[in-house]
């Protein structure tokens, strides 16, 4: 799996089949997903699952309103479901 | 007899039923009051954004742990159902999950015998997970705004939830006259949570079904529930490490009450009352295990959680640091 942070025009153009989670940043610019296709055009690559969770530890106030972070279930378990469009 | 005094007769009688009436409806409203006056809901509980072990809110028998709700939390096979009242504090940044409910084996890993309802606000999700570890769990969720005629019934146009609106403290849904919402959560028998197995009530109306018919399954729950197997319980919070409360502003809840069955639509109805919050210890015919009416008055803690009303046994609720009971109840 790949985790990366993208924009959000460069995500309206990926295969959402092949995308598992996704998390809007707060003010909606910037898409953090993971996928199982390699994509060029994006902002931040992270190495694997953790480096990414604590990414959004370190950068919350773009992230999580609470002050925390994504946690790596969240991650595993936030399932990204196209058809709900949320 | 002359008409006039039929009148004058007619008149007295008159006075006298009237007099009746008016005796019997003064001493029902007497009596009505009594009754009102046996269930004064009067607080809630008011869970503080800030979080960690000294803000957080837990059901605890000692050490911060209990294993009284073993019977159901340790049990994938046992029924289960919570019932409470809510109002959020969270706005639309706060862009992960606010945990409402939540077991724990005490440890600091999330999904060590988790039993977690939490509301996913990135996603606009009100999520049911069980299961023992990471190879083992099993989870479900219902889209909220996949289901608006039911949580927007009864809510003016700008408080509704919908696809772009998730729920908040501004798009709340319905709502009661106090502002909270009454939720329900239950569970059968079945080890998962399949669709068929769960069901979340929204001021007394059905979701509808889960998003996934069979759940969201990785491989065999099997929960632990003996003697040994302490249990973290927050409300409001993760178990795991006691934060994920909200933002912006306490949430509140009022009238918790957990049951060891799958209550009913029946009983929901009954537990929702038309928006009116009744005791939850006696208006369904299974009494809950443990019942707590945050009605405690502000000031020490001891007061607070001497003033919980729980079953013989049932852990009392520890209630820490900037979390409190508020005179704002539902």
């Amino acid at each position: 799996m790949n985790y990366y942070i993208v924009t959000s025009e460069v995500f309206d153009t990926l295969n959402k089949e092949n995308i598992t989670f996704m998390r809007k940043s707060i003010d909606r610019t910037q898409r953090i997903i993971a996928t199982s296709d390699t994509v060029s055009d994006r902002v931040r690559k992270f190495n694997n699952i953790n480096t990414c969770s604590n990414y959004t530890f370190t950068n919350h106030s773009s992230w999580v309103g609470d002050g925390t972070g994504i946690e790596v279930e969240e991650l595993e378990d936030n399932t990204y479901i196209s058809e709900l469009d949320d | 007899m002359g008409i006039g005094k039929i009148s004058s007769l007619a008149a007295a009688s008159l006075a006298k039923v009237s007099s009746l009436a008016k005796a019997s409806i003064n001493k029902i409203d007497s009596v009505t009051a009594s009754f009102a006056a046996a269930f004064a809901n009067t607080r809630s509980l008011s869970k503080s954004i800030t979080t960690g072990s000294s803000n957080a809110v837990t059901l605890v028998s000692a050490d911060g742990l209990t294993q009284y709700f073993n019977s159901v939390v340790g049990d994938e096979t046992s029924p289960f159902s919570i019932s409470f009242w809510i109002k959020p504090g969270w706005d639309n940044n706060l862009n992960t999950n606010i945990h409402l409910f939540a077991v724990n084996d005490g440890s600091s890993t999330g999904r060590a015998q988790q039993y977690r309802i939490f509301f996913n606000e990135a996603n606009n999700r009100l999520e049911f997970r069980i299961g023992q570890n990471s190879n083992n769990r099993s989870l479900n969720f219902w889209a909220l705004h996949s289901h608006t005629s039911v949580v927007n019934a009864g809510a003016s146009g700008g408080d509704e939830i919908s696809s772009s609106n998730f729920w908040s403290s501004t798009y709340t849904g319905g709502t009661n006259s106090n502002g909270f919402i009454h939720l329900v959560i239950t569970k059968g028998t079945d080890g998962d949570l399949r669709a068929s197995n769960i069901n979340a009530y929204w001021n007394g109306q059905a979701l509808g079904s889960a998003f996934y018919a069979n759940g969201n399954n990785f491989g065999t729950v099997a929960l632990s529930g003996g003697g040994a197997h302490e249990k973290r319980i927050a409300i409001g919070s993760n178990a795991h490490n006691l934060d994920k409360s909200g933002n912006n502003s306490a949430t509140l809840y009022d009238e918790v009450a957990i049951f060891g069955v799958e209550l009913s639509s029946s009983n929901v109805t009954t537990l929702y009352n038309g928006g009116v919050p009744q005791d939850a210890s006696t208006v369904v015919e299974e009494q809950p295990l443990a019942y707590y009416r945050f009605e405690g008055a502000d000031g020490t803690q001891a007061a607070e959680i001497s003033s919980v009303l729980v079953a013989s046994g049932a852990p009392s609720a520890s209630i820490q640091g900037d979390s409190t009971t508020t005179t704002t109840a539902a």
